[in-house]
C-alpha cells in the first residue's frame, strides 16, 4: 500500500483560480504557540487536504478561518482581496462555513427547520412552512441528497445529519467549506455518497478544506494536501507527486517505515468463546440485531472484527461483556463455561472492554487521570470498604509510565488530555486488571499517527503476554495489519472468517456487504490490489 | 505533542493540581471569611458568645440535610423529599416516645425510617426509572402526607412523654450543651460531617458515587454497580434527614408535620454555594459545610442588622443565582 502514489488517476475536476488564502497566520495561547506563520490557499472547486497529528493546529486554523478565534498575526484573502474575519457572523457573511466533527443539529426539529435555523422563511409574522420546505427540497435536490425535509433530525443517521449540515452551509451561500474529519464515523457506502456530494459542490465552484486522519481517502478527492506539525506549516504537495510514506514522514517529522509494527505471535488454545449469541433489535423486535452462532479468540491472538458501521459488531461484544442483556448466550473462558450478566462479572473473570467512544462511555472526563485508571481496579484497592490511596497512586503511576501517558500529573483532569493520551488512560484501566481477554472497539479512532503506532505496539505486547484480544475496527488497513484472524459481521451475523495474512481489503468489504465467498462468487475488483492478492 | 496537552488549558502548577472541589472550597471559604470579617467589624453583637452559638445551632439543619444532598448531587441525582423525611422522622420519634418506646429503640427506629425513605426514593428512580427530580417531588408529598396522617395534622409535644427521664434524655440531644456552652447538636453536625467526608473521599462506595455522577455509562462498563451506588446515596440522604428531624424535634421539644418545609431547597442552595456541582461528579462534604456556614453567617448577620426576613430571602436568592452563574461560566470555559 505504502509504495503506491496517492493519485488514483481518475479524472480531476478542473480547479479554477484562487478563492481563498491565509497568509502568515500565527496564534498563541498562554504558554503555547498553537500556530506559527501558517499559510494555506484554496482554489475555486478545489478540495484541499489538511493533515497533521492531533494538536498540530488544524482545529485552531479552522477556528481562525471561521472567526471563532482571532489570529495574532497574518491576513486572510478572498479572491485576492484582504478581509477581516473577526466574528462567526462575519465569516458567515463572507461565505465561510465549517462542518464540525460533532454535528450541531437540533434533534427535535425537522430537516427544513434545521437548514433554516435562525433565519426562517416568513410571510408576515408567521413562519411560511411550505416555502421553507420547498426551498430546503431545492437545496437538497441540487446536492443530490434524498432526505425528506419533514424528517426529524434525531431520526437521521450520522451520515444524513452531516448532509443536512452541508445543505445548511450551502443555503447560506457558503463558498468556502471546511470539513473536519467528515468520514470518521461513516460507512464505506456513506463515504461514497459524501464524495458524490463533494463532487457536486466542486462543480459549483465551492472551495473546500478537508481535514482527515485517513490518508487513503485524500487520494480520492484531493489534488493538493497541506501538512501542519506542532503549529508549524510544513508544506503543500500535489498528491500525485508524493507517496504515502513521504506524506506520513511530513506529518510525524520522522521517516516511518511501516504503519504497523512487525510482529510474530505465539497463539495458544481458545481463551474466550461465545456461542448462540442472540439479541433482538431495539427498534424492530422482529429481527435480531445480534445473531452469532460461534465466535472465539485464542490466547495470544488478535481477532479482528470487521463490518460496516451498524452491522452489530459493537452490540455482539457488549453482549459478551454483559453490558447489554442477550436473549441467549453461552460463554466459555479457557474451556470452562461461565455466566456473565453484568460488566462487573465480566471484569471479575478478567475480561476488559475499551469502548468505541472514549468520551461518551469510556472515561469520566471530569475526573483525574489516576481516578480513571483505577476505576475498574477499586475492588482491589479497598480494605474494609476504604480505599488505599497510596496503592492507587502507585498503580496509576506504574501504568502511566508503562503506557507513556503524556500528562502533567496524575491529578490532571482527563478532559484536557489529547485523544491519544485519553485512549492510553482507557487501556491502562484495563491493563492494571491483568485482563485475560480484552475487547477493544475502534482502538485508534481520532488519534494521531504517532499515538496509533504506540497503541499497536501495546496490543502486540499484550498478545505476547498471552492476552486474547478482540479488536473491532472500521479501518481495514488496521484490521489487516494487526489481526491474526478476521471475522466479518453482516447484519448481526458472522458472514465469513479470513486469515489476516492472506485477506485483502476487497474480500472484507465483499463479506461486509453481505456476499459470501464460499458461494463461489468472485470478489468485485475494486482496484489492482485484489487482482494481485487472489 | 506538548501543544496537544496544554493547548488552551490551565497551565500546570501546584494550584492547578488541586481538585476542582478543593479549589471551589478555597474560593467559597474565602467568601465565608470575608463575610464573617465584615459582620464582625461592623456589628458588636456578632462576635458575642450567645450569638455565635446561636448561629452554629441554626446551621445544623442546612448542614446535615446538605450532606445527604451532596451525596445525591455528586452521583447525578437530587432529593427533594429530604424536608419531608425530616418531618416524618421527627414525628415518629416523638410519637414513639409518647407511647412509651424506650429512647434507645425509638431513635434507631426513626433513623431506619430515614433509610427506608431513601430506599423508596432509590427504588422509584433506579428500578421504576422515574427521573430523580419528579420521583422525589412525588415522595416529598408521600412522606409529608404520612407525617400528617400519623398525628392527624396537629403538632405533638415532648411534655406528653410519660417518663420525665425520657423527656430529659431526649432534650439533651438537640437542646443540650457541653460545659463550655457548645450545643451537642453542633458537635454531632461536625462529627457526622467528618464521618461522611471520610466515606465520600476514602471509601470504595464514595469513589463509585463520583464515577456515577461523572459518567454513568463509563462507570457501569468499569464494573461499578451503579444502581446500588445511587441507592446508597439516597439512603445517606434519607438517614441525614432523619437525624436532622430528631435533633430539631429534640431542640424544639415538639414535632410538627410542617417541619422542614423547603429545607431541601435551602440545603441544595447551601451545597451549591459551597461548590458542589449540580451537574454531578464534583463536590465534597467540605463544600457543603462551607456553604451551610455562608448561609448561616449571612442570615445571622442580616438579622443583626435588622434586615427584614423577606429581604433576606431575596438576598439569599440573588447570591445563589450569582454563584450558579459563576459556576456556569466556568463550565462553558472548560467545555
Amino acid at each position: 500500500m505504502g509504495e503506491k502514489p496517492f493519485h488514483t488517476g481518475e479524472e480531476m475536476v478542473h480547479t479554477g483560480e484562487e478563492l481563498f488564502r491565509l497568509e502568515g497566520v500565527s496564534k498563541s495561547f498562554p504558554g503555547v504557540k498553537a500556530l506559527d506563520n501558517v499559510s494555506l490557499s484554496v482554489n475555486k472547486g478545489e478540495v484541499h487536504g489538511l493533515v497533521g497529528e492531533n494538536g498540530a493546529g488544524k482545529s485552531t486554523l479552522m477556528k481562525i478561518m471561521t472567526g471563532v478565534y482571532h489570529a495574532d498575526a497574518g491576513q486572510i484573502y478572498i479572491e485576492g482581496k484582504p478581509v477581516r474575519v473577526d466574528s462567526t457572523r462575519k465569516a458567515q457573511e463572507l461565505g465561510i462555513a465549517i462542518i464540525f466533527q460533532e454535528l450541531n443539529l437540533c434533534p427535535h426539529l425537522t430537516v427544513a427547520d434545521n437548514i433554516f435555523i435562525g433565519r426562517p422563511r416568513m410571510s408576515g409574522p408567521m413562519i411560511n412552512d411550505r416555502a421553507m420546505h420547498a426551498q430546503a427540497r431545492r437545496i437538497l435536490d441540487e446536492l443530490g441528497i434524498g432526505i425528506n425535509t419533514h424528517t426529524v433530525a434525531r431520526q437521521l443517521s450520522v451520515a444524513q445529519r452531516q448532509m443536512v449540515e452541508i445543505a445548511k452551509a450551502i443555503s447560506m451561500n457558503s463558498r468556502i467549506l471546511a470539513l473536519d474529519e467528515p468520514t470518521a464515523t461513516l460507512t464505506e457506502k456513506e463515504i461514497a455518497q459524501l464524495f458524490a456530494i463533494i463532487g457536486t459542490l466542486r462543480a459549483k465552484g465551492v472551495g473546500m478544506v478537508y481535514i482527515s486522519h485517513r490518508l487513503e481517502e485524500l487520494g480520492h478527492i484531493c489534488e493538493r494536501v497541506s501538512v501542519l506539525r506542532d503549529g508549524q506549516y510544513i508544506g503543500t504537495r500535489f498528491l500525485k507527486d508524493i507517496t504515502t510514506q513521504e506524506l506520513v514522514g511530513m506529518i510525524v517529522g520522522r521517516p516511518m517505515t511501516s504503519k504497523f509494527p512487525k510482529h510474530e505471535r505465539k497463539i495458544g488454545p481458545i481463551a474466550l468463546e461465545a456461542r448462540g449469541v442472540r439479541r433482538r433489535d431495539k427498534l424492530n423486535a422482529s429481527r435480531y440485531k445480534v445473531d452469532v452462532d460461534r465466535v472465539y479468540v485464542r490466547s495470544g491472538e488478535i481477532l479482528g472484527v470487521a463490518g460496516l458501521v451498524g452491522a452489530g459488531r459493537t452490540e455482539i461484544m457488549r453482549c459478551v461483556f454483559g453490558a447489554d442483556s442477550a436473549e441467549s448466550i453461552e460463554l466459555e473462558l479457557d474451556g470452562k463455561p461461565v455466566k456473565i450478566r453484568s460488566p462487573g462479572q465480566a471484569i471479575a473473570h478478567k475480561i476488559g472492554y475499551a469502548t468505541e467512544d472514549r468520551r461518551r462511555d469510556g472515561l469520566s472526563l471530569t475526573l483525574d487521570v489516576q481516578y480513571n485508571i483505577n476505576m475498574a481496579y477499586l475492588p482491589r484497592l479497598a480494605r474494609f470498604g476504604f480505599i488505599d490511596d497510596r496503592a492507587g497512586a502507585r498503580n496509576a503511576e506504574q501504568y502511566r509510565q508503562r503506557l507513556r501517558v503524556k500528562t502533567p500529573s496524575l491529578r490532571q483532569i482527563t478532559r484536557y488530555l489529547s485523544g491519544g493520551n485519553q485512549q492510553k488512560v482507557v487501556l491502562a484501566k484495563w491493563l492494571c486488571n491483568n485482563v485475560r481477554a480484552l475487547i477493544i472497539d475502534e482502538p485508534t479512532r481520532g488519534i494521531d499517527v504517532g499515538a496509533k503506532y504506540e497503541v499497536y505496539e501495546l496490543l502486540n505486547q499484550l498478545s505476547d503476554a498471552g492476552v486474547a484480544i478482540i479488536m473491532i475496527s472500521s479501518e481495514l488497513p488496521e484490521i489487516l495489519g494487526m489481526s491474526d484472524r478476521v471475522v466479518v459481521i453482516h447484519e448481526g451475523k458472522v458472514n465469513g472468517e479470513l486469515d489476516a495474512k492472506r485477506a485483502t481489503q476487497e474480500e472484507i468489504l465483499y463479506l461486509a456487504a453481505g456476499y459470501n465467498l464460499l458461494e463461489g462468487k468472485a470478489a468485485p475488483t475494486l482496484s489492482d490490489r485484489s487482482a494481485a492478492a487472489v | 505533542m506538548n501543544a496537544s496537552i496544554n493547548a488552551g488549558q490551565p497551565r500546570t502548577g501546584s494550584f492547578s493540581n488541586l481538585s476542582v472541589a478543593t479549589k471551589k472550597a478555597m474560593l467559597s471559604g474565602s467568601v465565608l471569611a470575608l463575610l464573617y470579617a465584615v459582620f464582625a467589624i461592623s456589628n458588636r453583637q456578632f462576635l458575642g458568645r450567645g450569638n455565635q452559638i446561636n448561629m452554629l445551632q441554626q446551621i445544623v439543619t442546612y448542614s446535615i440535610i446538605g450532606y445527604g444532598l451532596t451525596f445525591c448531587l455528586i452521583c447525578g441525582g437530587t432529593d427533594l423529599s429530604a424536608g419531608s423525611s425530616m418531618a416524618l422522622a421527627g414525628i415518629m420519634v416523638v410519637w414513639m416516645l409518647r407511647v412509651g418506646v424506650p429512647i434507645w429503640v425509638a431513635i434507631p427506629l426513626a433513623l431506619s425510617m430515614g433509610i427506608l425513605t431513601g430506599i423508596l426514593n432509590g427504588f422509584t428512580i433506579e428500578i421504576l426509572g422515574v427521573v430523580p427530580f419528579i420521583a422525589t417531588l412525588g415522595t416529598q408529598w408521600v412522606y409529608r402526607g404520612l407525617a400528617n396522617v400519623l398525628i392527624n395534622g396537629n403538632p405533638i409535644y415532648t411534655r406528653d412523654i410519660p417518663s420525665q427521664a425520657a423527656q430529659d434524655a431526649f432534650y439533651v440531644l438537640g437542646g443540650g450543651r457541653t460545659s463550655f456552652w457548645l450545643p451537642y447538636s453542633v458537635i454531632i453536625t461536625f462529627v457526622y460531617g467528618g464521618l461522611l467526608a471520610l466515606v465520600l473521599s476514602k471509601s470504595k462506595v464514595g469513589r463509585q458515587i463520583y464515577a456515577c455522577g461523572s459518567n454513568p455509562e463509563a462507570a457501569r462498563l468499569s464494573g461499578i454497580n451503579t444502581v446500588g451506588t445511587r441507592m446508597f446515596a439516597y439512603c445517606v440522604s434519607g438517614f441525614s434527614a432523619a437525624l436532622c428531624g430528631i435533633l430539631v424535634s429534640s431542640r424544639l421539644s415538639s414535632a410538627q408535620p410542617t417541619a422542614g418545609t423547603g429545607y431541601e431547597l435551602e440545603a441544595i442552595a447551601a451545597a451549591v454555594l459551597g461548590g458542589v456541582s449540580v451537574n454531578g461528579g464534583e463536590g465534597s462534604i467540605l463544600n457543603a459545610m462551607i456553604g451551610a456556614l455562608i448561609m448561616g453567617v449571612l442570615r445571622n448577620g442580616l438579622n443583626l442588622f435588622r434586615v427584614n426576613s423577606f429581604w433576606q430571602q431575596a438576598i439569599v436568592g440573588f447570591i445563589l443565582v450569582g454563584a450558579c452563574a459563576i459556576e456556569a461560566r466556568r463550565h462553558r470555559q472548560s467545555a
